[in-house]
């Protein structure tokens, strides 16, 4: 396995840089530009930030999962929005692996050799994502896409709309925050499930009232 | 004066303007730049919209859908453009190199609006070795993978900011028309052998609400122009 920071870009440089926990690198040196699998991006989608909002901008956690990557290598990558950059845009920091098959990420490097600024960031996201298990469900959605055993293609935590690779993904951000997507899909088979009990007690109801008014004017008849 | 990118008044104009009205219509453009040169900003505007509140480096490539571009040539005149999917994607080289990069961003469409700054115009980042000229060794390979017809226009952002930090304009006038003669000079050698392909640059401002109407406008009918005029050398030869 192998960890490495992806830094925020807050200078607007050229290249994305990268660190290992102690010396910082070019990202293009730890993994070449024309071998990153489609869709994969060190950051937050611009999406995830417009759905959350500036208030809990902090709150947000994306990860990205491909199995299969070289070989049956795995990249695994989990990001938070880490402040501004110069011109007052949102930057991004990221945790990224470089895994062999069997391998899981574990959410530990060093950050004392980061910079001030972002030192903090990096912190909190080692933490949030280590804490035993909490009210945290964007922490709690990275740790179930780790964690995940079988995957055959490339997954995220949360449902991306806009995104140009699709992804299978666990969560969702709905208008009240992230949402187990199992969850929402087991309300919805539930919402499902009583319209068809419905529709049987109608169809039940409606039948025995064609049976009644079709044999009362035979009854008639006879009387 | 600073913005005038194309000469011409009466019939002439009047006929370029109704030429570009007509081709303009349906076209798919797409926007690519270095970080910071204000393509999210340049889709605002072309959407009508307020450059967003919540601004992010964009990090990820994200699908846009398709959307109308109403753009005023004039009064009554008024230009369709359908801005294709797929634009939002970051500045970084890393994201110019990667497959889902640049280059599927501007696979499709009928003109590439590269995006730099006035800084980068005046520090000369054109020059070998550096950053934009490297965008530019990247658009030459790339040119063969794109349509037959895409033509590449430049747009020269913050132009704004340089003409509140000067106070002698015909100075500035005469620094950015040495910029541009050489940016010009540059991109049409690299560009060998699509430099007809290159429609010229425009000076441009996203936060000028005043200065982003006429410049695009500008760039609009400069694109234009450089099509018909190609067009007639053509069916010429």
């Amino acid at each position: 396995m192998r960890v490495y920071w992806v830094l925020p870009n807050r200078d607007q440089e050229d290249d994305i840089l990268a660190s290992d926990g102690e010396k910082t690198i070019p990202l293009r040196e730890i993994l070449d530009p024309k071998l990153r699998p489609d869709g994969f991006a060190p950051g937050v989608p611009a999406e995830l930030l417009e759905k959350v909002g500036r208030k809990a901008l902090a709150e947000i956690l994306f990860a990205q999962r491909f199995p299969a990557w070289e070989a049956d290598r795995q990249l695994f990558s989990v990001s938070t929005p880490a402040g501004l950059d110069s011109s007052g845009r949102v930057v991004h920091l990221s945790l990224l692996f470089l895994l062999e098959p069997y391998e899981r990420p574990e959410f530990e490097l060093p950050y004392a050799s980061l910079s001030k600024e972002d030192r903090p960031y990096a912190k909190a996201l080692v933490l949030r994502i280590t804490a035993p298990k909490g009210d945290d469900l964007w922490a709690q959605s990275v740790r179930d896409l780790s964690e995940l055993r079988h995957l055959g293609r490339p997954a995220t935590n949360v449902a991306l709309d806009r995104s140009v690779v699709p992804f299978d993904s666990l969560y969702v951000v709905g208008p009240r925050g992230l949402v187990k997507k199992a969850a929402s899909r087991r309300k919805s088979r539930r919402t499902v499930i009583v319209f068809l009990i419905l529709f049987a007690v109608a169809g039940a109801w409606l039948s025995l009232r064609a049976c009644e008014q079709s044999s009362r004017p035979a009854v008639m008849r006879e009387l | 004066m600073l913005l005038a990118s194309l000469p011409g008044t009466g019939k002439h104009f009047y006929r370029l303007v109704r030429g570009a009205l007509t081709w303009w219509s349906g076209k798919k453009i797409a926007v690519i730049g270095p970080t910071a040169s204000g393509k999210d900003s340049f889709l605002a505007r072309l959407q009508n919209k307020e450059i967003p509140e919540l601004h992010s480096n964009s990090a990820t490539g994200e699908r846009i859908k398709s959307f109308k571009v109403n753009l005023a040539l004039s009064d009554r005149q008024v230009i369709d453009i359908t801005c294709k999917g797929m634009v939002n994607i970051g500045g970084e080289a890393d994201y110019r190199d990667m497959p889902s990069g640049w280059l599927a961003v501007c696979k499709g469409a009928d003109v590439v609006f590269y995006m730099m700054t006035v800084e980068d115009l005046l520090a000369k980042r054109f020059r070998k070795g550096r950053r934009i000229r490297q965008d530019f060794d990247w658009l030459l390979t790339a040119l063969p993978d794109l349509k037959r017809s895409t033509l590449i226009h430049i747009l020269i952002n913050k132009i704004d900011q340089r003409i509140e930090s000067h106070t002698d304009y015909g100075a500035l006038a005469e620094e950015l028309e040495k910029g541009l003669s050489a940016l010009t000079k540059t991109v049409k050698e690299v560009l060998h052998p699509y430099e007809a392909r290159y429609t010229g640059a425009t000076l441009i401002s996203m936060k000028n609400k005043q200065i982003y109407t006429c410049a695009i406008n500008d760039a609009l009918r400069a694109v234009y122009s450089a099509f018909h005029e190609t067009a007639k050398r053509k069916k010429k030869a």
